[in-house]
Order: C-alpha cells, then structure tokens, then sequence
C-alpha cells in the first residue's frame, strides 16, 4: 500500500497525474509484486523505499497467501486428535513420578490424576488419520490435510504462548509472522491491507495486538483489524453530512492542491500520499462489496454455516477466502475460547460446533476453485491441554506445553499426513519433535524463504523471526 | 548502582505530598503539647507498659502447607512460620492448609497479617492497596494419629485489634454477575463477620490511607477446646469471597502474608496493642531512637482516658490523609549494609528471566575509559562516568537524536545503536563538533537546537529538483531542508491545534479521546477495558496525553506508526497509506475539527470569501495560498454552496455532526455556508503540506 513504484519505474514524480496512478501504480504494483514473485527480483535499494516491496525468495515459491486459524486458549488436542488409549485405560491413577519430575503447571499440581478422552475417535479418510466424534466435516477432509500431533512449545501461559506462536519469541517487541511474511512477498493488493485479522472468539487473544504487531518491522507490515459486520476497517464510512459526491469533490480539491505543492517541491512522497487518498477512496468503495455475503451461492453458505450480516468464526472463513482472492497476502481468525480448565465436555462440543464445520468449508472451497494449490492453512491453539485433570470433577485439563496437535492444509504441505507421536498418555511429543520454532521455519519454508536468511536489521543485530532456532519439518514439504 | 526493584507502591502526587507532610506536622504538634501538658507522660507511660509486657497468653506458631491443589496460587513459606501467597490471584474461592501441631490442647487460633514488601503497599493483603477480607475462617481439626476422623470446630467469639465500619465493596471488588443474578449483597467489617457463616460478609482491615498497610491480628475462640493428647491435625479453610469477576491483580481482596498461632489459654482476644509497638517493647527503654519512643507513645495516648479530646483531634486529622495511587514503581532495596542493597545480577541465558546463567557484576566496558581508582558503586559514579569527554558516546547520541528531529534521520541512521554494528555517521566530523559543542556550554540542549536551527543547512529550502530528491530520497547529504512527515502525535495535534481545539495544558493525568467503544469489549480485547471518553475539553489534550493500552492502542497514533509500547523505540518508521487517509478524512475527532475551524473562519475570517479562505489556510499551513491554491479552493467552496444548497446533504448535520442549528452565525451568515467550510476545512486538514514538516 505504499506507492513509490514510479521510482523505479523511471516515471518523473512531476509527470505522474491521477490516470498514471490508476492505471499504472494501483493495478500495475499487484502485477510487478507477481512478476517479481516468479521471477527474478531486487530487494535491496527498492526496499528501502517501499517497504512493500518483495525480497527475492531464496527457493519456489509454494504458498503465496495465508490463511491462519489460530485457535487461542488451546483446544484440548486429547479430546479432538490424539487419541490415547493407554490414557483411557489409567484415568483417575497418578501420573508417573518420573514423568512429571521438574514439570510447570499453570495452575493444577503436577501430579494430579491422569483423565481419559472424552470422546470416541474413528479412523477417516484414506489416510486414516484419527479423529474425535467432535470434528465430523473435518473427517471429510482428512485426505487433505497433514495433522502434527508433535508440536511443543516453550510457554504454558496464554500471552507468552500466543506471543511465541506468533511472532517466535516470549517476549513482546517481535514482528509476527503475519508481519514477517508479508515482509518477504510484499503485497498483493493495493486497495486491501496487505495483512487482515478477525477475532471472532467469546474475548480477544490475552496476547492482544502484539500477535499481529509489525514489531521493528516497518509498520506497515502489522496485522489490520477486521470487523466482520459492518465497516471492515476503522473510519471507512464519511462522517454525518458527507455524502459519496462531496467526499469525490473534497477527493479531487485535495488531489489538485497536492498536485500543485508536488509540482514546486518536487518530493515523491507527495505523489505518494495523493495515490494514498485514491486508495482510500477505492477502498470505500470495493470493501462493502468484499463484506457482503449474500453475493455467495445458497450452497457455499451453508457449506461455511456463514449467515450474512452476522458476526461469527463461519463468516470470517469465508470473508477469508474473499480477501485472498482479492489479494490479500495474510489473514489471520483469531478465535479465542478454547481455554477449558472446566466445563471441556460441553464447551468443547460447543467450540468445534461453532468452527469445524467452516474450518473443513475452507478447505473443500479453496480446493475446488485451486486456490488451496497455493495458500497455506494453518490451524492450531498456542500450546495443549495436560493428560491430567483439572478441578475436582472430572471436566477440565490445564495448560500444557509439551504436547499438542495443529494441522496444515495447501500451500505446499503434504495432504494425508499425521507426523509425530507423543507418549502413550500424551504427555510428551516423543517422535518427529515439532518446535514452534520448526514449524515456523517449515512456514517460510513454503513461503519461498530460508528462515536463516530472512532477516531484519535492529539495534545492532539480524533478526529472524526463528532467532537462532528452527528446523524445515521434510515430512510436511509435498 | 543495581539497589532497587519494582514494588507496587502508593504515589502520591506533590501537592498530596504536601498535605501528608501537613498533616503530619499537626500531629506532631499536638502530641508535643501533650507531652508538654502532662510533664509525667515518660512516667505514665512506663506503667502502662509494665502492665501490658506480659498480659498476652503464649501463642504457638502452626506451621502449615497449601492444599488448595490447582486454582494457580503459589506460596512462599517462612522460617517464622508465615506464608506469603503470589502468582496467580483467584477472587472470589477457599485457600486450603493443612497442619499438624504437638499441643494437646486449644481453646483457640491467631490469624496474623503481616506486612511484607513484595505486597502491594507493603500488604498484609494482596489488594492494589494490600488490603484483604477474610469472608469466613474455616476449620476442621482431627486427633493427629486418626486424620481421618475431622470434624468441624465451632466458634464462640472473635476479636481482632482493628477491623472496619461495616461497609459495601468498592467499586473494583463489585461484582457485576452478581448485580445480574440477584445483587451483590457482600459487606465487610467487624471480624465477627468471619465466623457468622455468611460468605457475604468478612472480616475487613482497611483503616484508610496512611494507616491501612500494618500488621493485623485475629483471635478465634473455640466453643470446645480441641483436646488430643497426641497432638492435634488441622485442615483450615481461609474462604476470600469478597473480591471481583475477573481473575486478575486489580480486583483481588486475598489474603498476603500471614501466620497462624494456636493457644490454651482460656478466652484469649487479641492483643490490641500493634505488632510494631510489641516489637519495640523487647528493647530494653535506655536502648531505644527518639522514633521507637514516639511509636510507642502514639499507640499508648490512645489508651489513655484524659487524652481523648487530642485523640479525636488527630483522629480527624487522619481523616484528611489523601488517597494515593497504586502503582508500580522503582523503590530502593532495603538492607543494613550497601552489599544487603545490592541485587545479584545474572546474564540470562538468551534473554530468558527464567534461565539466570553467570552471575555477574557491575562495571564498564574495557573499551572506554576506566571508572576512577576507588570509585563508589553509586549512580553518581556512573553518572559522571556517562559524561567523561574521554568516551563522549552521550554527548553524540544525544546530539544525534536533536539532529534527527529536525531533519527526520540523524547524522547516524541507527540512532538506539552507536555499537560496532551501528551504521557509520554521514557526517563523522559535524557529530564530534555538535558533541564538542554540547560538552564546552554545559550540556545546554537549548544551545544545540539554537545552533541547529539558525545554521545555513537547517534554514535550506526543502523544494528541490525531483532529480536531487531521486539521488539523496533520504536527504543524508543535507543539499535541500528536511521534509518528512511528522509524527503520529503531531499529526492529530495539528489537526486540534489548527482548529483551535486544542487544549494546551500541561502535565496531568493520561486522557481518553473518542475511540470506538467495541475495541475495548470482547471479541476485540481479552477483558473489558475503561475507555470512558472525556466529557469536556480534556479530549482536545495533546497527543501526548493520550491513554495507551499496550494491546489495544489508541487507532489514530498506531495508524501513523506510533509504536505501542512493547519494545524501546528512538527510531519510527514513517509510512504513507490509505488507513491513514480514512482517519484524517473520516475520523469523529478530526471531522469535529474540520467544523471547528469552520466556525472560526466564519467568525473571524474577514469580510470576503478570499479572506476567509485564506484565514482557513493559514490556521492550517501557517502562509498565504498561491493564486492557483486561492483558485483551487474557491471553486471548491462554490461548488459545494451550490451542491449543498440543492439540498442533497443536510447542512446542519454536516457543519454540527448534530441535529442542531447552529446559533452563532453572524448577520448574513447561512447554515449552508458553514457547511461549505466545513468541507474547505477539512479539505485543509488533509492535505501532506498540512502533516508534513518542510
């Protein structure tokens, strides 16, 4: 969204008028951003003028958009994806002592007794992957999907841990990965933000903004808010008792007086925000067209379970696919009510009724209109919930970092994958390991970059979003 | 140096530290002229001492653990028994010991609340203010060899050395699920109220500002002393119901640090004399300050009959003691000796608090000069060292951040960074002579923006050929003035001031502006946060004053690059975007300026439309238009008298945002004309010349 292409277009900043920018920059930056995807591109000197502007991607690029279904609070993997019988088998008993030894809990005792799944799993699909009775339209699209029932984290608390999942480190002050990415590919769009999230859970992530934060990034990297009703960004309506003609007048009295002042002081960044304003004014204008729902077939709502006008996880997986259709590079769902310490039967009922269903819809769209081939879906909570229970009854687990499931679908990931095994109560992730850290680097991977390479200069030192950590997970690559 | 740490701590501001200091001082006056008034008071007070030195029954420490199992709450156990309760802070829940003690036989339990410095305040409680309320004190005793067979003790009376009037919560403790299931009926006061098995009600210690944070004790008699003559097992419950619905540090009313004793004496009451003046008491009277003397004597004149008339006056003096604000703050660590003060300090192991490494101790780079033979450890120390012409790294940095606010970079483009991995300075010389210059006027920064401002390089025009712009985008060779777009704070106070909205106070609490209330609710924030906006003209504060909630910054400042907060920054990154358009074109403050400076153009803009427009534009630009400008803007403000005056828009709502006609038009003056230019106005206030600096 940061215009300066006529600089290295060789266009005189003098010469460009209003038809140069509408034809050239608004539609021609998408184009470019695209060529320079596939073929070769500069970084360097460019990025110093437009931030949006691609680096070169150090391998192919195999997702080229993102769609991440951050499940915050963390769903209780035990209950949805990791079945384990051995863990049914020992509900009520201790866990054992050298299991637990040094072992942090949020809030219960270590050694509080061990509680079985809550409900029943089948095999699905020709993969065979295992799933919970909870997730039944999930079970439709198995095949097309790659289950990590390995992943571990470092944090069993919600900030730190949503703040590590996202932006790779505890601490806040990091770019996300929302940030980081559109760092790497710049952006598609010219009249949507690059970066788009939704909350759509019970309360928004305990992380808050900082998970879709720039960080030291340039700042327009940063995640932007959507309402998924209404206005989708902030301020996109005129004020009382401006209509669209006097916000077309005030448009072009404002053009021309910038025109003017360009044509003395000679500074691009004048042309630049003349073409900010065109996009503003292109944005009121196409967005209520992006929001509205009842464009989509009878069949494709309820595919989704989206209802237009409403506010729901349902709606913002299909306004998800309208954005990356339109170009949009990143767009993240927040949903945070996952965090189960009591009451897991029903609310979990209640949260997988309220998401799987979209969640699978998300697939089977994109797949069917080849959107899926590249972009990248992610879906996961920021850590997993303990094998033992948590209250005095037998409905609730505790946060727990050492073990939990997320899933990845397009964009490069293998289909009809489970990766990695935790121990026989679920406790541990015991084989094919999955650090954030790794995931992150398998990530960018997709995204056409070394995570060892995409890096940001800051106080002193080259930051990546994996610091000095993270593995390529092979057995995920397609 | 390294003696502090982060206490939550009560602040009070100056003007309240001036009356605290007042108050004190009347205090002091009147118990002087007690003790002038009755020559025999060192006397008296002696015998009152004898008396009550050993009036107290012995009392046996129960040392006991947490069972509470999984709610997240941690203890600190102490050698003299106490616990102190941290991490995780449930509001409204039972805490659970368990404890096992050898007497054979109680007639009764001692609650102490002690004051401790990891608590806010100082505790006992762990309330933003270190209060507590205890809802009901709970016990089960069994005979230590059978722990099975508990049962549950009954009491016959309490007693504690201070409680509160029986009172309704304060406002952080209401709870509003309760107020929606029925109301929230909880009090606390006497101490009674935790043995009347009414979890609405509990045992409050709060004696107000200035004498709230002090050690508290309860006594709990038995109706049947518990006899076993193989000691005697105990599960005690410690129910805190009196705290508000959300988990979280401002709306707990927990218990901090506490003990509990157990006794066979019969109908013991606790001791109304304050842990602080028994400590005292066991220091011989030849050995003690003027200060413990003084202590003492404040508890004794209170006993004392004949005093009351003073009493009371100091009573309503106490009254008068201004409530503080909780806070975090740096207070100086507390030891005999400067090594007691001092923190030891570890690397962390890739930054991580949780992973210490090596421990380490202060000092200076070997780089730079050395600090002097014999140096102290104080921040004095390190101060001079700062400035020391040999290693002039301060006087360059801050040279450096002055520079860059004039010109949008500094000489070094890495202003948080000047270390070998730094950018090198465009200008290596201009630095060290800016530093020089620093250095030999005192540190004056007045004389370096002086110098700044009024050399030949600042006062270049910043119009230049798009050729220079294209080779220098970033200006580093200094051949034309600066242009950059000011920053996020500007940016809005432009707006404000230019209207004339601004409110230019200084100093003050933060203030809350328009913002859209759903970003303060769930599904936006976590929790739901304050965002009350201002009613009056502390809206039209600076930018500066502006409230900021890390995770939901204020939408304005963000969208121009304001960083939230979450990492130290000296260095913004200015970007240039359509969010930011919609904010300045569409944004309730900055159309409310627009209408603002409408008025003031139609009031005092002079006769004629060229006038008006160009009292518009200079509010806004600080120079005349150009002809072509004037032009530019004068087709604009017909146009929109024409299209206005068609009646397309409602004018009154477009000039007032309301339904409202305007009352303070002059003769001849129209709705539609303000309307107009309201429009111009805000056409002004958008324009890159109005937020950028050239």
């Amino acid at each position: 969204m940061h215009c300066q292409s006529h600089a290295y277009q060789g266009i005189h900043p003098l010469t460009a008028n209003r038809r140069w920018f509408l034809q050239q920059c608004q539609l021609g930056l998408g184009a470019m951003a695209l060529s320079q995807l596939n073929g070769a591109a500069t970084a360097g000197a460019d990025a110093a003028i437009n931030p949006m502007a691609p680096k070169q991607p150090h391998f192919p690029v195999k997702a080229k958009r993102v769609i991440y279904l951050f499940m915050a609070g963390a769903p209780s993997q035990l209950e949805m994806f990791d079945y384990k019988p051995e863990l049914e088998k020992r509900d009520g008993s201790r866990p054992p002592a050298d299991l637990i030894e040094g072992y942090r809990a949020a809030f219960i005792e270590p050694d509080a007794a061990l509680l079985g799944p809550k409900f029943q799993f089948a095999k699905h699909g020709q993969c065979g992957a295992e799933l919970s009775e909870l997730l039944p339209r999930m079970a439709e699209v198995v095949d097309d999907i790659a289950i990590v029932r390995s992943m571990k984290t470092d944090a069993f608390n919600h900030a730190p841990g949503q703040i590590l999942m996202s932006t790779g480190s505890q601490q806040f002050g990091r770019p996300s990965f929302g940030a980081w990415t559109t760092y790497g590919l710049g952006s598609e769009s010219e009249n949507l933000p690059a970066f788009v999230v939704f909350s759509t859970g019970g309360k928004g992530p305990s992380g808050g903004a900082s998970n879709w934060g720039a960080g030291f990034l340039p700042s327009v990297h940063q995640g932007v808010l959507f309402r998924n009703t209404g206005d989708p960004v902030l301020y996109l309506s005129n004020p009382n008792g401006i209509n669209h003609t006097i916000q077309a007048h005030s448009l072009d009295a404002i053009r021309s007086l910038n025109q003017r002042h360009l044509d003395i002081v000679g500074d691009p960044e004048i042309a630049t925000r003349i073409n900010s304003y065109e996009l503003a004014m292109r944005m009121q204008l196409t967005a209520p067209e992006l929001m509205d729902l009842s464009q989509e077939s009878k069949e494709t709502l309820e595919m989704y379970g989206a209802e237009p006008g409403k506010s729901s996880f349902a709606n913002s997986c299909l306004l998800a696919r309208r954005l990356v259709e339109r170009g949009v590079r990143f767009v993240e769902i927040m949903h945070e009510s996952w965090d189960q310490h009591g009451n897991l039967k029903n609310d979990l009922k209640k949260n997988c009724n309220d998401t799987e269903q979209a969640c699978a819809a998300l697939i089977k769209d994109l797949k069917r209109s080849g959107l899926l081939e590249d972009t990248l879906v992610v879906w996961g909570g920021e850590f997993g919930r303990t094998p033992m229970v948590q209250g005095g009854g037998d409905d609730g687990r505790d946060h727990h970092p050492n073990a939990f499931t997320m899933w990845m679908a397009g964009g490069g990931i293998k289909p009809g994958v489970t990766l990695g095994a935790t121990d026989e109560l679920g406790f541990n992730a015991v084989e094919d390991v999955v650090h954030v850290h790794d995931l992150h680097a398998t990530l960018l991977h997709l995204l056409g970059f070394d995570h060892t390479q995409l890096t940001y200069r800051f106080q002193g030192r080259d930051f990546r979003l994996t610091d000095v950590h993270g593995q390529v997970v092979q057995k995920l690559l397609a | 140096m390294n003696n502090d740490h982060e206490a939550f701590a009560v602040y009070h501001s100056p003007q309240q530290r001036t009356e605290i200091q007042r108050i004190q001082q009347q205090i002091q006056r009147i118990e002087t002229q007690l003790q002038q008034d009755h020559p025999d008071w060192q006397q008296r007070m002696a015998e009152w001492e004898d008396q009550v030195r050993n009036n107290q029954p012995e009392w046996t420490v129960l040392v006991v653990r947490n069972t509470t199992g999984d709610n997240g709450v941690r203890y600190y156990y102490y050698d003299d028994g106490s616990l102190r309760a941290s991490s995780y802070a449930p509001t409204q829940w039972t805490a659970y010991f368990t404890g096992t003690t050898s007497a054979k036989r109680i007639t009764a339990f001692r609650l102490e609340q002690l004051p401790d410095p990891n608590l806010p305040g100082g505790g006992p409680g762990r309330s933003i203010k270190g209060m507590s309320a205890l809802s009901e004190f709970h016990i089960e005793a069994a005979p230590a060899n059978n722990r099975d067979a508990t049962k549950k003790v009954e009491f016959a009376s309490a007693t504690a050395d201070f409680a509160n009037e029986a009172r309704a919560l304060e406002s952080e403790f209401v709870s509003q699920y309760r107020i929606n299931n029925g109301g929230d009926k909880r009090t606390y006061g006497p101490v009674e109220f935790a043995i009347d098995s009414d979890g609405d009600t509990a045992w409050g210690i709060d004696a107000g500002p200035g004498r709230r944070n002090v050690a508290r004790k309860a006594v709990f008699v038995l109706k049947e002393p518990l006899e076993n003559s193989d000691g005697t097992f105990l599960n005690i419950g410690l129910q805190q119901n009196h705290g508000g619905d959300n988990s979280d540090d401002n709306q707990n009313h927990n218990l901090g640090r506490f003990r509990l004793s157990v006794t066979d004496a019969p109908n013991p009451i606790a001791d109304p004399v304050p842990l602080e003046v028994r400590e005292i008491l066991q220091i011989p009277p030849s050995q003690r300050t003027a200060t413990q003397i003084a202590t003492v004597f404040r508890y004794w004149r209170t006993t004392v009959a004949e005093f009351a008339a003073a009493n009371q006056q100091i009573e309503e003096l106490w009254q008068q003691f201004p409530e503080g604000t909780p806070t975090l703050t740096l207070a100086a660590r507390t030891g005999n000796s400067p090594h007691d003060r001092l923190r030891t300090t570890h690397m962390f192991k890739r930054g991580d608090w949780l992973q210490p490494g090596e421990q380490v101790q202060f000092g200076t780079p070997d780089f730079l000069h050395p600090l002097p033979e014999g140096a102290d450890a104080s921040r004095l120390t390190l101060a001079r060292w700062l400035v020391d012409r040999r290693s002039p790294t301060a006087a360059r940095v801050i040279v450096n951040r002055i520079w860059q606010a004039y010109f949008g970079v500094g000489l070094v483009d890495t202003p948080e960074d000047f270390g070998v991995r730094s950018t090198a300075p465009s200008h290596p010389e201009l630095l060290d002579w800016l530093a020089c210059e620093l250095m030999d006027n005192n540190w004056s920064l007045k004389h370096i923006h002086r110098l700044i401002c009024s050399s030949a390089t600042y006062q270049q025009t910043s119009h230049a050929s798009p050729e220079a712009y294209q080779a220098d985008p970033q200006n580093r060779l200094l051949a034309r003035g600066a242009r950059f777009r000011v920053d996020a704070e500007i940016v809005r106070d432009i707006a404000l001031s230019a209207s004339g909205l601004l409110n230019a106070d200084i100093g003050g609490r933060s203030v809350y502006p328009p913002a859209p209330s759903f970003l303060f609710q769930p599904p936006v924030s976590y929790g739901p946060k304050v965002w009350d906006v201002e009613p009056d003209d502390q809206q039209y504060r600076r930018s500066l004053y502006v409230f900021k909630f890390r995770s939901v910054p204020y939408p304005t400042l963000q969208t121009f690059d304001s960083p939230n907060g979450d990492f130290s920054c000296v260095r913004r990154e200015r970007s240039n975007t359509p969010l930011q358009s919609l904010i300045t074109l569409n944004e309730p403050q900055f159309m409310e300026c627009a209408r603002a400076l409408a008025k003031n153009t139609l009031a005092s803009g002079g006769p004629t439309d060229e006038s008006k427009i160009t009292f518009a534009f200079r509010s806004v630009l600080s120079r005349t238009p150009s002809p072509g400008e004037l032009n530019d803007l004068h087709a604009l403000l017909k146009r929109e008298i024409e299209y206005i005056g068609q009646g397309w828009v409602n004018p009154i709502e477009l000039a007032t945002g309301t339904n409202r006609v305007p009352t303070d038009l002059q003769d001849g003056q129209t709705v539609t004309q303000l309307a107009a230019y309201t429009v111009l106005s805000r056409v002004l206030l958008n324009l890159d010349e109005t937020i950028t600096k050239e």
